[in-house]
């Protein structure tokens, strides 16, 4: 089966390895997105990068209206109290916001500040105008992994 | 000039205006020769939509729009405006990394020729970060000279020409603008432009961008009751060099532009032309004292505010009043002191309020001065009065500070636990008052008289925002964002 999907997807030149290498692969990539390593060698993600990361998917979930997969980026503490219906009407339904990216992290210790560069469109004639704008998020380490500091 | 009139009259048989000996007015009909917005920031997600308007239907207006810190007022960035008859001028206040800056796609003239820049920073070396310096302030507009379309009785068509809308655009040519040289004095006779007439009315709007929040707010106009002169000034760095103080408040009543150590308490710094004009730059053939003391007379006519506020958690409320002081900075003194809180210039001094003034108590090493205590009622009459009742954060400095106005865009927020406040995300000059009455939402009285020294009203503009979520199960989420304005009651003298 997973020798079938591998040489019709056609990952290697030789089927017979193909499937051990990629999942080999996939388990590199699990390990990647689990422990924060940068790659294959094992060379440990950056809190920088981990924190880019999880901002700018956070973002991208919110300007798509995925609240749940966004809420999922808040403090342990924050969705012990805070239940997801909740954190979507926090904000105010659904804002103008027209894209959102990562432009900066600065860490420090557990701490680290991620500077998105936000674009809405403007309340304000011309409204043909987006505006774009940077927000400055914290973000902390707990338990192992970097989650986004909410007030509840 | 007749509008301002006719309001006046108005005012005046409304009682409105009663007890005011001034030469500067506030004007209740929002329309006037200088706007003040009490309040912009680009804090914690904040953004700042600004709508200036021209409601002279005949004359254009050069207009300077200078945006001012909360900590000490210092210029975080100005430009000049020409706006054509019946204009509208729009911006954004936004935040590149950590400093603010202007976003505007506006098709009014304006020096320099692109405004879409971030704000400066090198007057705000009195604050600890410059660049959050730039996050949070309050905005002056003031109306330098206006734009007939003929001066004099002579066709004058270069300059109303090119600020004029023509199918939706000016054509801003850069010659005439560039070419325009002071005119305070009336010495430039014709360049294009006249004594200004009140006619300007603006507002903002802070918006929270990653909370859709809003809160607006209009700007308060003032007018003078009489206009000598053009306070036209070039937006160039060309300098100006006062040969003493007297010359130097011919001017303006910043003493930061005069020279160091006494008589004069200046700092030195060098003054250009784009530093001119401010809101104590004549406008009435007096001095700029005369001006600044006028203008401080016309906003501080009560001791207190009447605020409402209400901060429910369970629908997420919060409250916050700004407490804005326009003319403060014109107070200042900088004394020398080998071992001061500043230095500047090459300087090392501290900074004091002019002796005889209501601001001769401020502490300047704090950036405070002090107010009688608050007055907290619930909805049910519980009441609080007193320093005993209230749990204030940050901790001011010292007992008698403890109810005090921090810099010159002061913001309290109630119930909030901490700063950030609630409703503005304010940081740089914010203080939250607990309080512990039962009830969650009610009214207060904060006092906006000091306390020691001489004691009376302050110069104040503000308001009070408000924010309340509608957070009810299967709703989709709603920021209803309020502002009522200070109400405020007549001052007694104690």
């Amino acid at each position: 089966m997973v020798t079938g999907r591998c040489k019709a997807e056609g990952f290697c030149w030789w089927p017979s390895s193909c499937c051990v290498l990629a999942r080999v692969g996939v388990l590199v990539l699990l390990a990647v997105a689990l422990t924060g390593c940068a790659g294959l060698l094992g060379e440990p993600m950056t809190p920088e990068q981990v924190v880019a990361k999880r901002a700018q998917a956070r973002w991208d979930a919110l300007v798509a209206g995925e609240w749940e997969t966004a809420y999922s980026f808040a403090t342990p503490a924050y969705r012990a109290v805070v239940d997801a219906q909740r954190f979507q009407r926090s904000h105010g339904g659904q804002p103008s916001w027209l894209g959102a990216k990562v432009r900066d992290v600065q860490c420090r210790e557990d701490v680290c500040d991620a500077t998105v560069r936000l674009k809405y469109s403007s309340p304000l004639p011309p409204r043909s105008h987006a505006i774009e704008t940077d927000y400055i998020e914290r973000w902390i380490l707990d338990g192992g992994n970097w989650w986004i500091y909410l007030k509840p | 000039m007749k509008k301002r009139l006719l309001a006046l009259g108005v005012a005046t048989a409304l009682g409105m205006s009663a007890g005011v000996a001034s030469a500067m007015q506030t004007e209740p009909s929002g329309i006037g020769m200088y706007n003040i917005l009490p309040y912009y920031s680009v804090q914690s997600g904040n953004n700042t939509l600004i709508q200036i308007t021209n409601t002279d239907e005949v004359n254009g207006k050069a207009v300077k729009v200078r945006f001012r810190g909360a900590e000490w007022s210092d210029d975080v960035f100005d430009f000049t405006l020409f706006l054509s008859p019946g204009d509208v001028w729009t911006g954004a206040v936004t935040v590149n990394g950590l400093v603010a800056h202007m976003d505007t796609v506006d098709n009014s003239c304006t020096l320099p020729a692109n405004i879409n820049q971030d704000f400066v920073t090198f007057r705000a070396a009195l604050s600890e970060d410059s660049n959050a310096a730039t996050r949070e302030g309050y905005v002056e507009v003031i109306t330098m000279a206006d734009i007939p379309p003929t001066v004099g009785g002579d066709p004058e068509e270069d300059l109303y020409d090119t600020i004029l809308h023509h199918n939706g655009e000016a054509a801003c040519d850069s010659g005439v603008l560039t070419a325009l040289t002071e005119d305070s004095a009336n010495v430039a006779a014709d360049q294009g432009m006249e004594n200004p007439t009140p006619a300007l009315t603006s507002y903002a709007i802070v918006i929270n961008v990653p909370k859709s929040k809003a809160f607006a707010q209009a700007a308060i106009a003032v007018n003078p009751d009489s206009v000598n002169n053009k306070i036209y000034y070039m937006q160039k760095n060309v300098e100006i060099n006062p040969a003493d103080l007297a010359e130097l408040q011919a001017l303006t009543a910043d003493r930061i532009f005069a020279a160091q150590g006494a008589p004069d308490n200046g700092v030195g710094l060098q003054m250009y032309q784009f530093d001119l004009p401010d809101l104590t730059t004549p406008v009435e053939g007096g001095t700029a004292i005369a001006q600044r003391d006028s203008l401080t007379d016309a906003l501080a006519q009560n001791g207190d505010a009447v605020v409402e506020y209400v901060t429910d958690s369970a629908i997420d409320a919060t409250t916050d009043v700004v407490f804005t002081q326009p003319t403060r900075r014109f107070f200042y003194n900088y004394i020398e002191n080998a071992d001061g809180a500043y230095e500047l210039n090459g300087w090392t001094f501290d900074i004091e309020g002019d002796a005889g003034s209501v601001y001769d108590s401020l502490d300047g090493v704090s950036n405070r001065i002090a107010v009688g205590n608050p007055t907290f009622y619930d909805r049910e009459e519980g009441k609080l009065v007193g320093e005993d009742d209230i749990v204030i954060s940050p901790t001011p400095p010292n007992v008698a500070l403890t109810f005090s106005l921090k810099g010159e865009a002061s913001v309290i927020s109630i119930n909030n636990g901490a700063i950030p406040t609630g409703s503005l995300a304010a940081s740089l000059t914010a203080n939250n008052y607990e309080t512990n009455l039962e009830a969650p939402d009610g009214w207060a009285i904060l006092s906006t008289t000091t306390t020691s020294g001489t004691v009376g009203p302050l110069p104040i503009v503000g308001f009070t925002a408000i924010n309340i979520l509608n957070n009810a199960v299967g709703a989709a989420g709603t920021n209803y964002g309020m502002v009522l304005p200070l109400r405020q009651r007549e001052y007694v003298a104690p």
